[in-house]
């Protein structure tokens, strides 16, 4: 847990490794795998997939970033950033051996304990899917507590598919009912029935969540499912 | 608690009899009031109708360090405020006392705010009432009033000659004995009471804010908002000078090798508040942000803390360039039809 006298103080932490998830250039997308330079932290840290920290460089400030690994993933945590802005080309500048600065956890996280015993259900896009990767790792850590877990992703190109050697593994467990449609053909937000056929059978009808899509019944619709991005 | 008095003219003896307390009173910044650390009692005036710049900024400035460090190393250095150096504020208006109360639910909320709170605890509250309340105060209308007690420690009556001090809590009966007060007559507790009553009659505006934290959400797409919002210039005033508007931005700040992680007042009245890097800004118009800063006060504040967070100064609508109303919105927003509820 955060230093509850003031949770303004960040904590130090050691970039034990960092790469690139899409081909470097403008919005890149890295990974830092970080631990914490006071080992001790540990003792008190504790984190739910989905929540969120605060991850800076001194000197030039701090941003909020969902932490991207599980909490089931021990004695490291893991940030998936998107070069944008300043603080994130800053962070982009870093390399395994340099320290950052973490302030967390924060924010509220998804209600693992409530869905146990349910199938789950993962869909995201691009580096949305920063925050579901810990859901995943959660859930495949904890197989007798959850049903079915299906993974669905989709990214504009296929060199802007973050997390590409753990789609890998998914596959190997048989969790990847198919690989997303990298095929520009209906647009980045869609997703054709023909794909989806496999998860029509007790896949709850409409699945709100933290990434701003909503996954639309199919029954009657010959159009098939879409993936429509939320008007705000 | 206790009743006291001391003669106007011996007002400085008694603030320089506070030798264990930072005093913080009213004074002029070029042709700005505000509150700050008082240098010499004898320059310090209780004739003003209330500062410019709410006292907020005694318990969140404008810019404060949270912590410093060297650039390239890793060692940080908390600044936190020290709760056992005693600080007392002289002649803040229950305007700015019932705010602080206010706030006080959001920086102890989540994540106790140990910056705002060390400083809170470190600090009397000796009010002072408002015999000559200004044209657009309100406050009656939240909750308030011209001799409220509520957040203070001690409150002060001007009647006539002596100043009339009621104490409120153990906090500000300490102070009063600092002080060397003396018994107050019989007389001057009338008088107090009596010019309460007269203050009060003397507040013109009013809102009657029922029903509005329930229907401001229903509002949320309603053209009524472009009114008022099509002729803001998105100055920030209304937020700046508002006792309970508490937003801020955390920033590093380097001078060669000396680094620091500050914070400072932010405002939810420009855009760049809301501009996400992608260059999506939720907030994009004056009539999002201004149905913002109505709604926070008025709707999302209450849901939360179960209190408005708005105090009846009546700062936001004395400085604004262009005479946007708080209560004008509220008074329409009650008429305004209600359209389909949508959550912010």
């Amino acid at each position: 847990m955060m230093d509850e006298s003031n949770p303004y103080l960040p904590y130090i932490v050691n970039i034990e490794d960092a790469w690139y998830e899409t081909p470097i250039g403008d919005r890149a997308v890295k990974t830092f795998k970080v631990n914490f330079a006071d080992e001790k932290v540990w003792d008190t840290w504790s984190h739910k997939p989905g929540n969120c920290a605060m991850v800076g460089r001194l000197g030039i400030g701090e941003s909020m970033f969902c932490i991207s690994s599980s909490p089931t993933e021990e004695g490291y945590l893991r940030f998936s950033i998107m070069q944008a802005g300043k603080v994130t080309s800053a962070l982009h500048d870093l390399e395994a051996g340099d320290t950052l600065t973490v302030r967390g956890p924060l924010g509220n996280s998804f209600p693992l304990e409530e869905w146990e015993g349910k199938n789950i259900v993962s869909i995201g896009g691009g580096i949305g899917q920063a925050p579901l990767r810990p859901v995943i790792n959660y859930v495949r850590a904890n197989k007798d507590k959850y049903g079915k877990l299906s993974v669905l992703y989709g990214a504009r190109t296929s060199d802007l598919h973050c997390f590409k050697s753990e789609f890998q593994e998914y596959q190997e467990e048989g969790r990847l009912h198919r690989r997303p449609d990298l095929h520009h053909a209906g647009g980045a937000h869609e997703v054709r029935h023909r794909q989806m056929r496999p998860l029509q059978r007790g896949l709850p009808v409409r699945v709100q969540g933290r990434t701003g899509f909503q996954l639309r019944d199919a029954e009657g619709d010959p159009r098939g499912v879409r993936l429509r991005r939320q008007n705000h | 608690m206790g009743d006291y008095k001391f003669a106007k003219d011996k007002m400085s003896d008694v603030i320089g009899a506070l030798k264990d307390y930072q005093v913080l009173a009213p004074k002029a910044v070029g042709d700005v009031l505000r509150f700050g650390p008082v240098e010499d009692p004898a320059q310090v005036s209780l004739d003003f109708p209330n500062t410019n710049v709410p006292p907020k900024e005694l318990m969140f400035p404008e810019t404060e360090t949270l912590f410093k460090y060297r650039v390239g190393q890793t060692d940080i250095e908390p600044e936190v405020p020290d709760a056992s150096a005693k600080r007392l504020i002289f002649g803040i208006r229950p305007c700015d006392a019932l705010a602080y109360t206010i706030v006080d639910h959001l920086y102890a909320w989540d994540y106790p705010d140990p910056y705002y709170q060390k400083r809170r605890e470190a600090t009397v509250l000796f009010g002072f009432a408002c015999g000559e309340p200004a044209a657009n105060c309100f406050c009656p209308s939240m909750g308030g009033g011209p001799a409220s007690e509520k957040g203070l420690d001690a409150l002060m009556f001007d009647v006539g000659d002596s100043i009339y001090v009621k104490t409120l809590t153990d906090k500000g009966e300490e102070a009063a004995k600092a002080m060397g007060l003396e018994a107050a007559a019989e007389g001057q507790v009338k008088a107090a009471e009596a010019q309460e009553k007269e203050a009060l009659a003397k507040i013109k505006r009013t809102i009657d804010t029922a029903g509005i934290p329930e229907k401001l959400p229903s509002l949320y797409d309603h053209p009524f908002w472009e009114q008022f919002s099509d002729r803001c210039l998105s100055c920030g005033i209304c937020t700046f000078l508002c006792p309970t508007c508490h937003c801020f931005d955390i920033q590093d700040e380097t001078e060669v090798f000396d680094g620091r992680r500050a914070r400072m007042w932010d405002t939810c009245m420009f855009p760049e508040y809301t501009l996400h890097t992608s260059g999506h800004n939720p907030r994009p118009t004056r009539k999002e942000r201004t149905r913002n800063r109505i709604s926070h006060k008025y709707s999302y504040f209450p849901e939360k803390f179960d209190v408005i967070a708005c105090v009846g100064c009546g700062r936001c609508i004395n400085y604004c360039p262009v005479n946007i109303d708080i209560l004008d919105i509220l008074e329409k927003s009650k008429k305004a039809e209600a359209k389909e509820a949508k959550t912010a």
